[in-house]
């Protein structure tokens, strides 16, 4: 059967270095007509580097590649994308200056201009004939894209990529922005590429996913390519021992099933309404691990930002347990509060400033002495901890931020909240773009933080997490909280789906 | 339901043009009120007083959307009208304008070859270059150091040719700013150029077409200036610095606005009109002249604090009648 199919893209020992970092190393990738290619390996071994070689953003120090047979090479983005490959990228790729439309046809604005002058009601007509055909209706080409929501961005760049046609398309960690309705969207993308007998790279950190959606995979480690698998023989735990190497156990999520807490009340949240949240309430208490799910735009991650005073409710108030009132972020720092949101690049990091500065920018009142100053050693044993315990690839910790890997970056936006050493910790998809390892090192860290009596809420999109963690699960709909869930071994994601929709 | 949507996008629209436009009217019916030597016969002063940072300003957005600094736009102006003076001389009227607009675009060229060659940071440049253009200038302009106008050539860049000026120019602005590949790229620069550079835009080759565009909008503030008083002077030592800080200021406030209203045409237009407002004003009030910076200064932190806090200021109303309309709904 395999003989039979036609080879479509082919790269041939490619390499490429960043400084000591060897990010590929002799890695060769075939993709064939008609099929959806898995890569996966942990974060930092080259997914991104590889594939953003592929569509031109960047250059190999080696490389080798064929389309459809002929040699590959085009000078940049815009010249693949003309060759027939489009890539949606890890990180976000809108600008919030320009509307939906402009972000549409970004450097291909030439199809509708006469001389040097774009018609942009012709434009805007284009841009909404793209969102239609990946299925979105619900966005106005106008708007500026900085006024969208996190998963609406990313469905413009899905809809971008996908309106030239692309006899490959390469998705890179997209999924975990996407929430449901997205994430439909995004499969039947993948579907109808590939039913037409072009093909599909897709990258994720979600092995389920990856043996749902892909018909093979390769597997990277440490810029290595380890192994190939087709889809028959895919299993989960054979995918992910390949990926890290060593043995590692199929339920990562906590085993046991006690879902007790302490009565002492962490947070209280009361009847809090602000844009499509209409009236939430709920007690946070002390060693309870309080999972928050629902669809993209229901409000959940809105709320995150309410719980630690970002957002001002319209109504409604947040307290600690002690009553005090939170009501800027601010307040929720000085009772211990963490947050992390999920909008990593714009709300969570500084990208040009060092892994060092960015793990301690929260703690430094705590690492200070009674004069202010700081001790260096103090500073940089706090880094060193949890660079180690979460495993963080770089090449030291003065490195900027904004050259690591997508996973990686995630990683530093934890470290930061759990190095505060925080009594109520607000977690918005905490584990995004982490791979499998580091996953369940987090969720151990996690189960250890309840253990301590540390109070967490975390708002995903992953139901599977939501499941496996929390003590109590929360499913907002409409702006209500439509579903409570006690911890339940028998607990399944359709349940929670039906109140969600 | 498409029409009735596009018809509310439409009254939306109109709807902060006339908040933009209300800034202005504002700003003048206060000083009517309070200051008895201004009135509606200080309308034609204020609009001519602004057409010169007007055009100065929708040059220099170019640079400043796409993340760059300029402090060397005096020094071209002065450079760019000289030349054209000088031009005037042999060839009348069209070597005026043909003079200074080829210079402009050639002056702009030249920064924008620098900025390409070079690649140090967009500060650096201006600075550099407001020294050198304006020793070029002093060189040309010779002797005095300074150059006339034939008077019969001035009429020009005065009423009412200024204002017919300025219309092509904010024409010409808004079709490139808006309705060009490069306007958008412009914008997207300035808001992440790193991911504007993975999707195949050329961040240097755009900012090198910023320096020339500009170029060519100084090459009509050359002609207003020079016209304004039929002579232009050669300027040492960074003195053509404060020709830069109005037009500047207009260009901050149009971005600040840009919040509210997303055209900058009218921003900008916006933000040098009340300038010029207050200043008169407070000229009219009897305030000294000195207090011209001062004034600048204290309007550009106000529109600031207005549009940094009109979000939270919406907020606060919109969140006190929710509370009230849920008390009563209590009670
Ligand atoms: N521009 C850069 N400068 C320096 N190092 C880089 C740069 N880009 C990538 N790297 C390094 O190369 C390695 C591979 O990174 P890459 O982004 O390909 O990983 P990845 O497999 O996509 O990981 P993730 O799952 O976290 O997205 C990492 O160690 C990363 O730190
Ligand atoms: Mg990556």
């Amino acid at each position: 059967m395999s003989d039979e199919k036609k080879l479509l893209f082919q790269a041939k020992n490619m390499y490429k270095s960043f400084g000591p970092t060897k990010a590929l190393v002799d890695v060769s990738l075939d993709v064939y007509a008609g099929e959806v290619v898995g890569l996966i390996g942990e974060n930092g071994s080259g997914k991104s580097t590889l594939t953003t070689i592929i569509a031109r953003i960047q250059k190999g120090d080696q490389e080798e590649m064929y389309l459809e047979g002929q040699p590959y090479s085009p000078p940049d983005v815009i010249a693949a994308t003309a060759e027939g490959i489009c890539m949606v990228t890890q990180e976000q790729a809108t600008f919030e200056d320009l509307s939906v439309a402009a972000n549409i046809f970004i450097g291909e604005e030439k199809q509708f201009a006469t001389g040097p002058v774009v018609n942009n009601a012709q434009m805007k007509k284009a841009a909404k004939k793209a969102l239609e055909n990946i299925g979105v209706t619900h966005i106005n080409v106008s708007t500026l894209a900085g006024k969208l929501v996190f998963e609406d961005r990313k469905l413009v760049e899905i809809a971008r990529a996908v309106y030239a046609d692309p006899k490959i398309l390469i998705i890179d960690e997209t999924s975990t922005t996407l929430g449901k309705r997205g994430r439909d969207i995004l499969y039947s993308v993948i579907n109808s590429i590939r039913d037409s007998g072009r093909a599909v790279i897709f990258i994720s950190h979600d092995i389920d996913e990856i043996m749902e959606v892909c018909d093979r995979i390769s597997i990277l480690r440490d810029g290595h390519k380890v192994a190939e698998m087709e889809k028959k023989d895919f299993t989960s735990l054979g995918i992910k021992r390949q990926m890290v190497g060593r043995e590692i156990e199929d339920n990562f999520y906590r085993n046991d099933y006690d879902g007790s807490f302490s009565d002492e009340v962490a947070l209280r949240a009361r009847n809090l309404a602000l844009g499509c949240l209409r009236d939430i309430s709920f007690d946070l208490h002390k060693g309870e691990i309080l999972g928050v799910g629902g669809l993209a735009d229901c409000g959940m991650h809105d709320l995150g930002r309410i719980l630690f005073g970002l957002d001002k409710p319209d109504l409604g108030s947040v307290e600690t347990g002690y009553g005090k009132r939170i009501k800027k972020n601010t307040d929720a720092i000085k009772n211990d509060f963490a947050y992390i949101s999920k909008n990593r690049d714009q709300e969570a990091l500084f990208s040009v400033m060092s892994i060092r500065d960015n793990i301690c920018i929260a703690s430094l009142n705590k690492l200070a002495n009674g004069l202010g100053l700081i001790s260096n050693k103090k500073e940089k044993d706090l880094v060193n901890t949890w660079t180690n315990e979460l495993q963080i690839k770089m090449d030291n910790m003065n490195q900027f931020v904004m050259y690591l890997s997508g996973g990686n970056k995630q990683k530093v936006a934890v470290a930061k909240w759990l190095g505060f050493h925080a009594d109520v910790f607000i977690l918005d998809c905490p584990t995004r773009g982490i791979d499998v390892g580091v996953k369940a090192a987090i969720y151990q860290l996690l189960s250890e933080l309840k253990a301590q009596g540390k109070a967490i809420i975390m708002i995903s999109e992953e139901l599977p997490e939501v499941i496996g963690m929390s003590d109590r699960i929360l499913i907002i709909k409409d702006g209500l909280i439509s579903g409570e869930f006690p911890r339940n071994p028998d607990l399944k994601e359709s349940d929670l789906i039906n109140y969600m929709i | 339901m498409n029409t009735n949507s596009f018809g509310s996008k439409l009254a939306g629209g109109i709807k902060k043009f006339l908040w933009m436009a209300a800034i202005p009217v504002i700003l003048f019916v206060i000083f009517w009120v309070a200051t008895p030597g201004f009135g509606p016969n200080s309308i034609l002063v204020i609009l001519n007083q602004s057409m010169i940072p007007m055009a100065i300003g929708y040059g220099m957005c170019f640079l400043m959307k796409a993340g760059m600094m300029e402090l060397s736009a005096g020094a071209q102006i002065i450079l760019i009208g000289i030349v054209g003076v000088q031009f005037s001389k042999t060839f009348g009227m069209p070597g005026f304008i043909i003079g200074c607009i080829v210079t402009g675009v050639l002056t702009g060229l030249l920064k924008g070859a620098v900025f390409a060659l070079l690649r140090i940071p967009s500060m650096v440049i201006s600075l550099g270059m407001c020294l050198i253009l304006e020793v070029i200038g002093r060189w040309i302009a010779g002797g005095k150091g300074k150059m006339d106008l034939d008077k019969s050539l001035g009429f020009i860049g005065k009423v009412p040719y200024n204002f017919v000026i300025i219309a092509i120019l904010g024409i010409l602005f808004l079709l490139i700013f808006y309705n060009t590949a490069f306007g958008s790229h412009v914008r997207a620069i300035g808001n992440n150029e790193v991911v504007a550079k993975s999707l195949g835009i050329k961040p240097i080759k755009v900012k090198f077409l910023c320096y020339t565009v500009c170029g060519f909008f100084f090459g009509f503030a050359a002609i207003l200036q020079v016209c304004y008083s039929n002579t232009i002077a050669a300027k040492m030592s960074m003195g053509s610095l404060p020709m830069v800080f109005k037009p500047m200021m207009g260009v901050l406030i149009g971005i600040e606005l840009n919040r509210i209203y997303d055209n900058f045409l009218v921003n900008i237009l916006v933000g040098e009109l009340g300038m010029a407002i207050i200043f008169n004003g407070l000229m009219a009030a009897g305030l000294p002249t000195t207090i011209q910076d001062f004034v600048t200064g204290f309007f550009l932190l106000f529109v600031m604090l207005i549009s940094a806090n009109r979000e939270s200021a919406g907020d606060a109303i919109r969140r006190i009648k929710l509370r009230r309309q849920a008390a009563k709904q209590e009670g």
